[in-house]
């Protein structure tokens, strides 16, 4: 009777609200580690004390689906053996720290990373980026790059920046590359709109615009001074030498563009380009996350201004000599919960000079994954290109977004010839990955009002939408 | 023709036979009457043995991150359905199903004997390291991703020693010991950790003392070593460094625990972990502590000495490693969707899709602003959504009836408890104190309605009466606990006696509900067998719906001659 009185004093307690909840279950009734040897206790399959079992409802259906379910069961571990094994492997031999052993050092400052990309018309391409990242012990940086495929078929880059040497608010970079483009691609100049081939003898590139190739080879020495006069402003002082030549392509998918356009209307193509290029940036940047934990590779908010003047000269029988200037404006703003955002961007890239002074390859162009979005790379060209864009951004993960955009804009004889009537549309969409503060890479399918569709992948950090517009 | 409709014929014969084989299995045929389900005529068991003698220490069970993360979230994803598992409620339980102590699990709140002066102590007999006396570092920390380092106290005992992030001091620190505290007062096994403050001269360097490079390789120790620790450590403005000081656990460390299967070389180890409740109901406990780093590599199993038993050796089960809980790793780890998605996750897919006009679950948390407090708070949690970072397979498999049970031990803990838990994480400022605590009991409270609200929570029998009548009262706890007031009006209950053989005993009762929940059902008649084995048969009905019957089995024993419950049928 006391047992049962105990229990019931122990188990019914009166039900009470949370800051006083009632007793619970007393298992004083039986046996208790300490009550009882462990070996008087019951083996833990007994504990259930279950004498006749309830039948699972269900059971000769499931017994049977197992049976069927064998076979995919079964096709999908063999399928997923190879890269269960690899994670195995990977891991059980630590080859992750095995690489980093063999390609990166103790402080990781030194090391090398690979690079990829893909575009649609110029195929994969692939190659590997050494770094120092602590030159003079100032955090200079040395970085040694090489890719071979893809839009530039071998591109060598070399560079050395100081890093805090001079400084924390002055920074000078030399820089030296390399690069051979087998296929690049020229469509004429203006807007026209695209024809299959002009059959017959060269046209001028005014006159259509046919898909055709060049081979185009150059090496450039530049040095960089950047001086940084707030956390949102700087401005950047660039000379760079560079050497172009121009040749037919090879094993292309098209005409090379000798045999379509007048070569002798393309400024510099035969005698190449040996210019000195000058140009003096101004960069202001207020963009900032607008919730602490959404990182700051993504910002929310604020202004990104870029304006720039240059002077080209050619040298030998380079018959540059023109100047170029421009602005790239980008207002992010924060439509909702600091990851939906809206940017918005103006761009204006302009030449001004005489028409034989201005080398081809040197003239403002639109189309690619960057610029005009959804035409193909280089598509429209001409002394003024100009775009508009409004790029929604939406969160996936920590380190994902997803983006769509549109894209507006043309190319034309000149500033002041500046006309709508014939804008091109591009359109699109895709994702971003990216870490706090890196980008990582985007994948993007690209369409045009005019038919296009486009698919660019890359890794390469040349990718990220925010980075500097690069001039020819 | 003909053929076409031949074909329609036989395709809606397939369908109709496959509705027909869905519809039984889902509507479980809760009849009237008993289950076909007895119990063995004894007490029920709260204690087994699985600490017979293991003469050699198990096998070692390595982590692997990147293929246990691949697998748990992709390839088992497909596995398992695939293998078509019975539906096994889980296999450790006694006849109530409670779950019995083993060396898993102890119920230290089902004796109603634990105080929170017991909670505030923990686990730990020995109150920490003795700090009174220099700290001897013998070695560098294996492993985690935090700055720290293993030291000797004075009286040998040896304790791995870990720092806050600087940039959020005393977040992980304090949440590692508050979650331990709460998890050791639930009835799991932890490791003893301590909240400790010391000063850089406490520290001595041990001539033989070794660290391991990012690349594993052995080397001494040197002082730099330890500067470069403390260099990432957060040190309060007197100059302490405040650091988490965990109890080396004795014994050879087997590895995490499987999340399946069992340990081969235990033979203790009869249940297949998957179908333990004391894991599967974890979900609902990891839930409410918002503990997402749950996986095998944050469990221990020590093959340990038993010290009641000298010479005989058994495998114990420990969770470890607390630090992300309480909201931790979504600040530290930037990740508000923290304990809302896995880390590879459907909602990651239909955000693509949605661009954005979808608002998730996880937005809108907002920091507390207090000092050492996660991203952690009651609007937002949502216990049915709770995922850890990757899916852990005793969570997948867990039923209504195992959250339901890490609900009842969930309210047993008191606000006296949580509060004792949450001083232990030493706190600067009373108000994040107070605030964690108004979180945790909030988040308790949301994780048991929802618990309780997924299977008919009647509960705490009592039977009396001791003749061929008896009356049997228990309670509902969903109202007990006041969780739903609207459900408080709409409750209707009735009784009904059976034989062992499912012969009806009498009439169905209506009962009552009492204040505070309580119900009592009088005059219930008993079988007129030897054992006098009776099934008592309870439905709730939450207004027009009909919850699934609570069968309460009653016998009378051969020993005491007295009727008691023998076992509790949830169908």
């Amino acid at each position: 009777m006391d047992s049962f009185l105990a229990i019931l004093a122990i188990v019914f307690g009166t039900p009470r609200a949370h800051g006083d909840p009632p007793s619970p279950p007393s298992p004083a009734a039986s046996s208790e580690p300490g009550a009882a040897a462990p070996a008087e206790l019951p083996e833990p399959e007994a504990a259930s004390g279950i004498a006749i079992a309830q039948p699972l409802p269900g059971r000769t259906r499931r017994a049977i689906l197992r049976y069927l379910l064998f076979i995919p069961r079964w096709a999908f571990t063999i399928l997923m053996a190879p890269p269960r094994g690899a994670m195995w492997v990977y891991e059980r031999y630590s080859l992750q720290t095995r690489f980093e052993d063999i390609f990166m050092n103790t402080e990781k400052t030194l090391g090398v990373f690979p690079l990829a990309s893909y575009e649609s018309g110029f195929g994969v391409g692939g190659g590997a980026l050494f770094f120092y990242r602590d030159l003079f012990g100032k955090r200079g940086q040395l970085r040694l790059s090489g890719t071979y495929g893809g839009l530039e078929r071998q591109r060598y880059v070399a560079s050395i920046s100081t890093g805090d040497l001079l400084g924390e608010r002055v920074e000078v970079r030399f820089e030296a590359s390399y690069r051979l483009l087998l296929n690049q691609l020229f469509f004429g100049y203006g807007t026209r709109d695209m024809v299959e081939s002009t059959g017959g003898a060269p046209i001028d590139p005014r006159d259509a615009a046919v898909r055709t190739r060049y081979r185009h080879e150059d090496m450039k020495g530049a040095v960089k001074v950047s001086v940084e006069f707030s956390d949102v402003a700087r401005a950047r002082l660039a000379t760079a030498l560079t050497r172009v030549d121009f040749r037919r392509a090879r094993d292309t998918d098209g005409p090379d563009a000798a045999d379509v356009y007048d070569i002798d209307a393309l400024v510099g193509y035969r005698s190449g380009l040996r210019s000195l290029y000058n140009e003096l940036e101004l960069v202001f940047d207020t963009r900032r996350p607008t919730a602490t934990l959404v990182p700051p590779a993504a910002p929310a908010t604020g202004w990104r201004g870029e304006a720039f003047i240059g002077y080209q000269l050619g040298v030998v029988d380079d018959p540059s000599n023109f100047f170029r200037y421009g602005f790239d404006v980008r207002r992010h703003i924060d439509l909702y919960a600091g990851d939906r955002v809206l940017v918005l961007r103006a761009f204006v890239d302009s030449v001004i000079g005489d028409t034989g002074d201005i080398p081809f390859h040197s003239l403002p162009r639109l189309g690619g994954p960057r610029a005009l979005r959804g035409y193909q790379r280089n598509r429209f060209r001409d002394r003024t290109a100009g775009f508009v864009s409004a790029e929604y951004r939406y969160p996936i993960s920590r380190n994902a977004l997803g983006f769509l955009y549109i894209d507006a804009g043309s190319v034309w004889p000149g500033i002041d010839a500046i006309d709508t009537d014939a804008i091109g549309l591009g359109y699109g969409g895709g994702f971003q990955l990216h870490g706090r503060h890196t980008f990582l890479a985007r994948i993007q399918v690209l369409a045009s009002a005019d038919g296009d569709l486009l698919f660019n992948l890359s890794f390469d950090p040349v990718s990220d939408p925010d980075a500097r517009y690069s001039r020819p | 023709m003909t053929r076409l409709r031949a074909m329609a014929r036989a395709c809606l014969g397939v369908a109709l036979v496959v509705f027909a084989l869905v519809g039984a299995a889902c509507a479980g045929a809760v009849g009237p009457g008993v289950g076909t389900l007895r119990y063995l005529n004894r007490n029920p068991v709260w204690a087994v043995n699985d600490r017979n003698h293991v003469a050699e220490p198990p096998g070692f069970h390595p982590e692997f991150l990147l293929l246990d993360g691949f697998d748990d979230a992709f390839y088992r994803r497909i596995t398992l359905p695939l293998e078509m598992r019975e539906p096994h409620r889980a296999k450790n339980v006694n006849s109530l199903g409670e779950v019995p102590d083993s060396s898993w699990f102890e119920n230290r709140l089902g004796r109603g004997r634990l105080t929170a002066a017991a909670v505030a102590r923990g686990p730990g007999i020995a109150g920490g390291p003795d700090v009174a006396n220099p700290l001897v570092v013998v070695s560098g920390k294996i492993g985690g991703a935090s700055a720290g380092f293993i030291v000797e106290d004075k009286s040998g005992d040896r304790f791995i020693v870990k720092f806050d992030n600087p940039s959020w001091p005393i977040l992980e620190t304090a949440s590692d010991v508050i979650t331990q505290r709460l998890l050791w007062a639930l009835g799991y096994h932890v490791s003893d950790n301590q909240v400790v403050t010391f000063r850089r001269d406490q520290l001595q360097l041990s001539p033989t003392a070794t660290v391991r490079d990012q690349h594993g390789y052995k080397r001494k120790m040197t002082e730099r070593d330890i500067e470069t620790n403390l260099a990432r450590a957060h040190r309060d403005r007197g100059g302490e460094y405040r650091a988490l000081f965990s109890r080396f656990i004795e014994g050879t460390l087997l590895g995490g625990i499987y999340q399946e299967g069992t340990r081969p070389g235990d033979g203790n180890d009869t249940i297949a972990h998957e179908y333990r409740r004391e894991l599967r109901g974890l979900r609902l406990i990891c839930a409410w502590l918002q503990h997402t780093d749950m996986k095998e590599g944050n469990t221990l199993a020590v093959w340990i000495e038993d010290p009641r038993q000298p010479g005989v050796h058994y495998v114990k089960h420990f969770l470890i490693d607390f630090g992300n809980t309480l909201g931790a790793f979504a600040v530290l780890g930037k990740r508000p969707a923290d304990g809302h998605v896995e880390t590879l996750d459907w909602d990651y897919f239909v955000s693509a899709i949605t661009f954005g006009l979808w608002k998730r679950p996880w937005e809108g948390v907002r920091h507390s602003g207090y000092e050492g407090v996660g991203l952690f708070d009651v609007e937002h949690f949502d216990p049915a959504g709770f995922s850890p970072h990757g899916p852990y397979v005793p969570f997948l498999l867990a039923d209504p009836y195992d959250e339901f049970w890490a609900a009842k031990q969930m309210m047993l803990l008191t606000a006296a408890h949580i509060a004792a838990a949450v001083e232990q994480g030493k706190l600067r400022d009373q108000r994040a104190a107070d605030e964690l605590q108004r979180v945790l009991i909030g988040r308790q409270r949301k994780a048991a309605r929802y618990a309780f609200r997924r299977v008919n929570p009647l509960d705490r029998f009592a039977l009396t009466g001791d003749g061929a009548v008896v009356q049997l009262c228990f309670a509902d706890l969903l109202l007990a606990y006041g969780l739903d007031d609207v459900d408080a009006l709409s409750s209707r209950y009735s009784a009904r006696a059976y034989a062992a053989d499912g012969r009806v005993l009498g009439e169905a009762r209506q009962l009552t509900r009492r204040a505070g929940g309580s119900l009592c059902s009088v005059g219930l008649p008993l079988a007129r067998t030897a054992d006098q084995y009776t099934i008592i048969r309870l439905d709730t009905w939450r207004g027009s719906r009909q919850l699934r019957p609570v069968e309460v089995h009653v016998a009378r024993s051969s020993a005491s001659r007295m009727i008691r419950i023998i076992g509790i049928h949830r169908r």
